[in-house]
């Protein structure tokens, strides 16, 4: 194949300044995914920080004040710097494998992203070691909560301007997302023919380029009301709250689908090789997904029932809807793995994983948008249950399911299967351990954002129970890191497919892909071209 | 191409049939425009996509065609620039110059002037 040319590189083909200067999207993928990873291990330290100063009532390990910027700086990290990200990462570095492309589209705007995305979370955590500490208004930053009155420090100020960082890289990278599989599609990968996960990432795309841009103009508004007076969100004078919670939100649940669409498509893969099946209702797993992504733009309000402020019913009713979409994507998950030759390797059980959970995360939500429930549970351990059921237990489940699926083909060597195993195992009884009492506390009374509770209130044992759960994560998460350790010191030559019945066609391609990606294409005839390339026998069936 | 057009004609129906919805329920202006540039923006990618339908060829959509003609038409890639790392330095200065030390964002800008004039002159 004569892919691409190149001109000849000036500055470094390795060492540290051919990756500060790399505009391969594959090196871009790892820097994405592991800046992500980071940023998880740092959050992932103030949860268990959180956890430690709840486990057990009237403890006094952080103070009122530390705890607010704990909790800010937690949720934070992990929505803006760990999830969601992560995806951008596995996708910069699958797209243009699993369609057949050497490069994304513009590969020096991807770097771009990259960078300013690295530098805005830097930004964010600038903020702890400024004089009146990190942010503290929670990872929304409602106003009054972030208004200069409430939030003097400059803490507030550099988290603003760090996730205004994170959320212009996100629109560039959304750019190349949308327009890479649209346009660089080797000859004979029709739409019709690319892998679910990218599918997954061009539905991505569009929401963040309709999610994000609003994101920005609320901050920018904040910065407006605390430099210059601006009052947009001051109720004194005739400014209203109510009006950052609408932009917010606006953006805010398109991005909780920001951070599950991608993972649907990593679930969606990995279910597939590991049933040793075609994927079940393509076609209805690629509608859903926009489904999902249209209905989600028109679900902001369901954040603000309490307000009394918005249109309930409809808010309500279109929340209702999106488990249509995503009840299709788990009957086609079922219906894959339906009489398939399962074996339950590391990155399926994470998958199961991801189901069961997700299962917990969708069925509450579908309960909170009843504004009668949500009334009641809002602002309560109840929400803190079941947003992590979706995040924790769904979108970081789909992470280390998919961490352990590419590594290979990334690094070339597969991760151990033993270790994954006692990884998978510590997570998911350390995850239910963690926040299935949070529902009880949630519906005994306790309410989110408390440094602390009364020994009386008889929230004691629940939450010791959820903090041990927290430090079974915290070991779950230190064999992942000693695993990855030591398969990388015991690495041989793999074949193009590891796993045997991968379809995609990163699957056709060496592990770790060369420059550019492909030394020849197979043939394009079908949605598998890598199963056809290495099971001709049955290609003919793939093709139908 | 007639995939991704049906994908943002779609988008649009739906951005416009929510958007109809809503003001229907709620007789609420703000939200109303709100979803229905929601579906309008699509529009107008769709619409763009129809204009140039003759002309953009994409290989992806050559159903049977020998895989030996992927790339030809691609071009050059590179694989290394020192730009974006330095551009995203000068975008966070701005941004932070601008809130909290105005002199900090007048380099930056200049900065940001220099480096926008590297990439372009790089790409010719
Ligand atoms: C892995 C173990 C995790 C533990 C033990 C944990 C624990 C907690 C706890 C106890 C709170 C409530 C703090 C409070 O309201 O006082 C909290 C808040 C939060 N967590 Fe987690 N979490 C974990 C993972 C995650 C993940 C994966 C996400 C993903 C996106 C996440 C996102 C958030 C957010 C957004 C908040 C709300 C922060 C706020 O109120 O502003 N957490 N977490």
């Amino acid at each position: 194949m004569t892919a691409v040319t190149a001109p000849p590189r000036e500055l470094a083909k390795s060492g540290i300044v051919a990756w500060l200067v790399t505009t391969d999207h594959k090196r871009i993928g790892i820097l994405y995914m592991l800046t992500s990873l980071g940023f998880f291990l740092i959050a992932g330290f103030l949860a268990d920080v959180i956890r430690l100063q709840l486990a057990a009532p009237q403890q006094n390990i952080v103070g009122p004040a530390a705890y607010n910027q704990v909790f800010t700086l937690h949720g934070t990290a992990m929505i803006f710097l760990f999830v969601a990200p992560f995806g951008f990462g596995l996708a910069n570095y699958l797209i243009p494998l699993q369609i057949g492309a050497p490069e994304m589209a513009f590969p020096r705007l991807n770097a771009y992203s990259f960078w300013l995305f690295l530098l805005g979370g830097l930004t964010v955590f600038a903020g702890v070691v400024t004089q009146g500490g990190a942010a503290s208004a929670g990872w929304t930053a409602f106003a009054p909560l972030s208004d200069v009155r409430v939030s003097a420090g400059v803490g507030q100020d550099l988290w603003i301007l760090g996730l205004t960082m994170t959320s212009i890289s996100g629109i560039m990278t959304a750019i190349n997302f949308l327009v890479t599989p649209i346009v660089f599609r080797a000859p004979g990968m029709s739409m019709w023919r690319i892998p679910i996960f990218t599918w997954e990432m061009i539905a991505t795309a569009l929401l963040i380029m309709m999610a994000f841009p609003p994101l920005t103009t609320a901050f920018a508004m904040l910065l407006l009301d605390r430099h210059t007076g601006a009052r947009f969100f001051d109720p004194g004078s005739g400014g209203d709250p109510v009006l950052y919670q609408h932009i917010f939100w606006f953006f805010g649940h398109p991005e909780v689908y920001v951070m599950i669409l991608p993972f649907f498509g990593v679930i969606t893969e990995v279910v597939a090789v590991f049933s040793r099946k075609p994927v079940f209702g393509y076609t209805g797993l690629v509608l859903a997904a926009f489904a999902i992504a249209g209905l989600s733009m028109g679900v902001w309000a369901h954040h603000m029932f309490t307000t009394g402020a918005v249109a309930n019913p409809f808010f309500a009713g279109m929340s209702f809807l999106i488990a249509v979409p995503t009840g299709i994507k788990f009957f086609n998950w079922i219906a894959t793995m339906w009489k398939g030759a399962i074996s339950f390797e590391t990155p399926m059980l994470f998958a199961i994983g991801f189901m069961l959970n997700f299962l917990i995360g969708g069925i509450t939500g579908v309960m909170l948008a009843s504004p009668p429930i949500d009334y009641h549970a809002e602002d309560s351990y109840f929400l803190i249950a079941h947003f992590h059921y979706t995040l924790g237990g769904g979108s970081m489940f789909a992470i280390f399911a998919a961490l352990y699926f590419w590594f290979p083909k990334i690094w070339g060597a597969k991760l151990d299967e033993r270790l994954g195993r006692i990884h998978f195992a510590l997570m998911f009884l350390g995850f239910n351990l963690a926040f299935l009492p949070m529902f009880f506390l949630g519906v005994m009374g306790m309410p989110r954002r408390v440094y602390t509770y009364p020994a009386q209130a008889g929230w004691g044992l629940l939450n010791l129970s959820s903090s041990i759960g927290a430090a079974l994560i915290t070991i779950g998460t230190a064999v992942l890191v000693w695993n990855v350790i030591v398969s990388l010191r015991k690495k041989e030559p793999l074949p193009d497919d590891p796993w045997g019945g991968g379809y995609s066609l990163e699957w056709a391609t060496s592990c770790p892909p060369p420059e550019f990606n492909f030394r020849a294409l197979p043939p394009i005839r079908s949605k598998r071209p890598a199963f056809d390339l290495h099971h001709p026998e049955y290609a003919k069936d793939s093709q139908k | 191409m007639n995939t991704a057009m049906r994908v943002f004609l779609s988008s649009t129906a739906f951005g416009l049939g929510v958007s109809a919805l809503y003001w229907l329920t709620t007789h609420e202006n703000v939200g109303t425009i709100l979803l229905g540039l929601f579906g309008a923006g699509f529009a107008f990618v769709a619409g763009y996509l129809f204009v140039i339908r003759g002309k953009a060829r994409v290989d992806g959509d050559e159903q049977r065609a020998p895989a030996e003609l992927a790339g030809e038409t691609i071009g050059v890639f590179s694989l290394e620039s020192p730009w974006p790392i330095v551009l995203a330095c000068c975008t966070a200065g701005l941004l932070i110059g601008v809130v909290l030390h105005p002199m900090l964002a007048f380099m930056a800008l200049i900065a940001l002037f220099v480096t926008l004039w590297q990439l372009v002159r790089e790409s010719v």
